[in-house]
């Protein structure tokens, strides 16, 4: 990566770039979808324009050519119309303990159940920044770059989700 | 934690715990304990999530493939839409190099239907490849071949395949192209085709064929109004056995190893679907005999 001119037209670069970064757009895709097939048709698309736009986009700005792109795409296709959004593919049993009681993992359940919905019912902005920094262990400073907001625009979008899991969460 | 902290944080402190910035007792001072229970356990549940699995080979030859076939006026459409509009086929084969073009390959019993900008059109068969500059093609109508590929040219300038053993140049009709390492072959469904072979040129016109087998040139006339590959079966006019199993190897994604020594030539049709099918019928016309293990196919006496 010493040259200071990285054209994003060279086969072998497009192919770095979508290695790097294609399973981050994907996620924010489907963070704003809840489904896969969207996420990926949207993905697609991004990286399709990155390729007819390649002369355009210099190397350093390609991510958030594709945040941003992927993001319009999403905006002008309204696939978020009907979403039923269920990221919580929790198979990940690995929340549950090997000796947790039969109650215990049954509440457990019920709690992610509780959650998933909560999260569903956030706004697609609280929404995406609340799974950036838990599924994609993202700091805030990343996310930011990202979204191209401030670190504080971020916090205050994490703050006010959980405000509102907690509160939809209700009694545990 | 500080009372002024607490006012300047009022809006965000949530987010900095549960990134770790605050701790869970600075937390207990600001909300109820029952609170900090739900949001607790918010953070060690959302610990735990997960996205889909993201197959990205597989969204790699997605995109592609979308690149491969430019949205203007090209696109890929499935065979079944086409009924057998009959014209040209041309058999041509191996290596043809590449450029920064247009790539379209098919895989071991794949066909594929490449629309072109001027509408032309190309039927692929199994294992063929097809290069072509789609921003040239204005200028330019010239393409590359490996494997076979059945063209229907809409009349215009002149239409040129460029294939490893030779070229095939047209005026809008329809003619299948062939080849592979020593074998070329054309087949010339409508309309009229230039065959350039080593400065040699061959002028074929509706239903003449023209074959090319170790510089052992042979021409006959086509009954067949299209391919035959293209509706499910594979014709063979005075073809030697090699070049027959190595049709089938890439139809059927198998490996033939050939114990005779035979190098009879064969004429006839063969099923293009079904392997078993194709084998009855090859050996029992050579006399020979087959035996299947998994993917290899071993041809005796």
């Amino acid at each position: 990566m010493t040259e200071d001119k990285k054209s994003v037209c060279k086969p072998t670069v497009f192919e770095e770039l979508y290695k790097k970064h294609s399973k981050d757009v994907f996620n924010f895709m489907f963070y704003k979808t809840g489904s896969k097939a969207n996420a990926e048709d949207l993905l697609q698309e991004a990286f399709v324009k990155l390729w007819k736009n390649c002369e355009k986009v210099a190397y350093e700005k390609a991510k958030s050519f594709l945040f941003t792109v992927s993001s319009n795409l999403f905006l002008n296709e309204k696939k978020h119309e009907k979403v039923v959004h269920k990221y919580i593919e929790n198979q990940n049993k690995s929340s549950y303990k090997d000796n947790d009681t039969p109650e215990n993992v049954l509440r457990q359940k019920e709690f992610q159940d509780k959650l998933n919905n909560a999260i569903a019912s956030l706004s697609e902005k609280q929404r995406e920044v609340f799974l950036m920094s838990r599924i994609d262990k993202k700091k805030y400073a990343e996310i930011a770059e990202t979204l191209g907001i401030s670190v504080k625009a971020v916090e205050k979008r994490m703050h006010n989700a959980l405000v509102i899991l907690r509160d939809k969460i209700g009694k545990i | 934690m500080k009372t002024e902290d607490n006012i300047e944080n009022k809006d965000i402190f949530l987010a900095k715990w549960i990134a770790g910035e605050i701790s869970d007792s600075e937390l207990k001072k600001l909300v109820s304990e029952e609170d900090f229970n739900v949001f607790q356990e918010i953070k060690n549940q959302s610990e735990h999530l997960s996205v889909p699995n993201f197959d990205t080979d597989k969204n790699f030859s997605a995109i592609k493939q979308k690149l491969e076939t430019p949205k203007k006026k090209s696109k890929v459409i499935p065979l079944w839409m086409y009924a057998a509009a009959a014209s040209v086929v041309i058999m041509i084969s191996f290596f043809l190099f590449k450029t920064s073009s247009t790539v379209i390959q098919t895989s071991f019993g794949e066909q594929r239907i490449v629309m072109l900008a001027d509408s032309s059109e190309v039927i692929l068969n199994a294992k063929s490849k097809l290069t072509y500059q789609p921003e040239l093609w204005k200028f330019e109508r010239k393409l590359k071949l490996e494997g076979e590929g059945y063209f229907k040219v809409k009349k215009g300038s002149t239409f040129t395949v460029e294939t490893e053993n030779g070229s095939v140049t047209v005026l809008g009709t329809q003619f299948d192209v062939n080849t592979s390492d020593d074998f070329f072959k054309v087949v010339c469904y409508e309309g009229k085709v230039s065959v350039k072979q080593q400065n040699k040129e061959v002028i074929l016109t509706q239903s003449d064929a023209y074959q090319n087998i170790q510089n052992e040139i042979t021409t006959w006339n086509s009954k067949n109004e299209a391919p035959t590959w293209i509706n499910g079966e594979i014709s063979f006019e005075k073809t030697p056995l090699k070049i027959v199993f190595e049709s089938l190897e890439k139809q059927f994604d198998i490996s033939i190893e050939n114990k005779t020594s035979s190098n009879k030539l064969f004429t006839g049709t063969l099923s293009n679907t079904n392997l078993e099918l194709a084998l009855q019928t090859l050996t029992s016309a050579m006399q020979l005999k087959y035996t299947i293990s998994g993917k290899n196919i071993t041809i005796t006496e």
